[in-house]
């Protein structure tokens, strides 16, 4: 017997879900709202850490419910819709190269470079997309 | 409902998840063959006794 509950495979994802979002929003504020390079500058020590603990237990709640020991066992339903959440976000990809490659330069972009900072951020909107296409599928899918 | 067993109860016995079989009850999803078929061993019937189109 596990000393943890073993979650069903929907709320696993809405925990996911909830997590990427979280970190999601804290990459975001690094990024865009805080100064730059020093995005702990002028922010209180309490808070400092109340958002490294709650980072921290994100990223436990992420690898736990990664680990197929403690997740419901994916059906055949839900390998369909783990297919159906890849394809539309490998479309997605797909679509938004090809927008870069015909209107980037009339933009002015010609190089395209993340750092990894960013990198960090779209990392956490790829899963936060994966998981919550997968919800929408188990839920509206039919 | 009509075999007296749970949603849970089925969907243990043939390898889904209870939401699957929910989804099955109310006509949202379509089972493979093989889904089909083990459900209809569950009930020592045909597939064609529980699934129809309509």
């Amino acid at each position: 017997m596990t000393r943890f509950p073993r979650l069903t495979l929907s709320q696993a994802k809405t925990t996911r879900v909830i997590c990427w979002f979280l970190v999601g929003v804290a990459q975001f504020f690094v990024l865009f709202i805080h100064a730059q390079g020093q995005p702990m500058k002028g922010i209180p020590l309490f808070i400092r850490i109340s958002v490294a603990v709650l980072l921290l237990i994100v990223v436990c709640i992420v690898i736990y419910t990664t680990i197929d020991k403690f997740v419901e066992k994916p059906d055949e339903r839900a390998v369909l819709n783990n297919y159906r959440a890849n394809s539309l976000l490998y479309s997605l990809f797909f679509v938004l190269f090809g927008l870069y490659i015909i209107f980037g330069e009339k933009l002015g972009i010609n190089t395209f470079s993340i750092n990894r900072e960013q990198i960090i951020f779209l990392f956490s909107l790829l899963n936060l997309a994966q998981d919550g296409l997968f919800l929408f599928y188990e839920r509206f899918g039919s | 409902m009509e075999r007296n067993m749970e949603q849970a109860a089925l969907a243990e016995q043939v390898g889904v998840r209870r939401e699957t079989i929910g989804r099955l009850e109310r006509g949202l999803y379509n089972p493979s063959l093989k889904l089909a078929m083990d459900i209809a061993k569950v009930f020592d019937t045909t597939v064609e006794e529980i699934f129809f189109f309509e």
